[in-house]
């Protein structure tokens, strides 16, 4: 839903880092199902706000985590997918969450001349 | 940070030596998380407790509001977003608080910077709760922290019992599940104890209250538990 806002957050923290825009390659992010953002809505509006913002046309590159429990009943860690399973060895719902929340920018690859 | 001299610019690989990489690591709402973390010091000066408020448009926010303004008063304070008009401050401030409203113009959720702009405009020296009012959507406004407490979602009984696992980024941060319009329940298929069960397996520690702000029940229960702190 609010996934212009983030690639726009993408770029300023990428300038602010360089200095300007830049022609870039590639973006690297790692998103997480809790983040609250849509890994595709992103892929899909990324192109288009990179390009109108001078930093060329960047692919992008997302590592998509699962969502990393521990069960209080059987004690195990297990990941899945979304929430809506229980725990795969003893079928308990009562669980606390480790992560899923990652909304991090991992790397920008750079081309070589600014971009103009 | 830097490998080869140890100085802080993010290390960079050259790929080749057209290309090069850099290695970044950074939460993609950084500039978000600083604002927040301004307002949050700005909270802990003035010792005023924060709600970041949140739920589905029409669950039942602003009536919650105008019934706790009228026992509040100038205890409490709003900043209530919405993406037009000013309607739900003028209804909190016509029931007895300090309202202030930010109109988002279309964006689906408040931040951090667009709620630090709006702090000065609040005479907070009698000020004990603010409630942050979030725009009406259970997606976006949980990624943004606003330099809030504790997040509190409202759930009502006319949405359905099966919300919580379908928005769990919101339903696993928050502190307390507010059910709302429990009037309602005789007329709706909503099951109280599976929709409290499920936002318990995302968040173990959450506090459940069920509310009708129209009939009062529940309600003196729910303002002894926003003013615990």
């Amino acid at each position: 839903m609010h996934e212009v806002s983030i690639a726009d957050s993408i770029l300023d923290l990428i300038e602010r880092q360089l200095g300007s825009p830049h022609a870039l390659v590639k973006v690297e992010l790692c998103i997480g199902p809790l983040s609250g953002v849509s890994a595709d809505s992103l892929e899909f509006c990324f192109p288009t706000v990179a390009l109108a913002r001078g930093f060329g046309s960047p692919a992008l590159s997302i590592q998509r985590t699962l969502v990393k429990i521990h069960c209080e009943e059987c004690l195990s860690d297990y990941q899945v997918q979304d929430l809506m399973s229980f725990c795969p060895h003893c079928r308990s719902w009562k669980r606390t969450i480790l992560s899923g929340n990652e909304l991090q920018l991992v790397s920008a690859t750079l081309g070589e001349e600014p971009y103009v | 940070m830097c490998e080869e001299c140890g100085c802080k610019h993010p290390s960079t690989i050259f790929l080749n030596n057209r290309l090069r990489k850099i290695d970044l690591q950074i939460p993609v709402l950084q500039a978000n998380q600083d604002f927040a973390q301004a307002n949050r010091s700005l909270f802990l000066q003035h010792k005023i407790h924060v709600i970041n408020l949140i739920s589905s448009p029409g669950s039942g926010k602003t009536t919650l509001l105008q019934a706790l303004a009228s026992r509040l008063g100038e205890q409490m304070a709003v900043i209530v977003g919405d993406l037009q008009t000013d309607r739900d401050a003028v209804r909190i401030r016509d029931a007895g608080c300090q309202a202030i409203q930010i109109e988002t113009q279309g964006a689906c959720h408040l931040d951090a910077k667009s709620v630090g702009e709006k702090i000065p405009s609040l005479d907070l020296s009698k000020t004990k709760l603010l409630v942050i009012e979030n725009v009406g959507n259970l997606v976006c406004p949980a990624s943004y922290d606003l330099g809030e407490h504790e997040k509190i979602a409202l759930l009502s009984v006319t949405e359905g019992d099966d919300k919580v696992l379908k928005y769990p980024s919101i339903f696993s941060r928050i502190s307390t599940l507010v059910i709302t319009k429990i009037d309602l329940q005789p007329y709706v298929d909503f099951d109280v104890a599976r929709a409290e069960q499920e936002c318990k397996s995302l968040s173990p520690q959450v506090k459940c209250i069920e509310i009708s702000a129209k009939s009062g029940l529940g309600m003196d229960k729910l303002f002894s538990h926003f003013l615990r702190q």
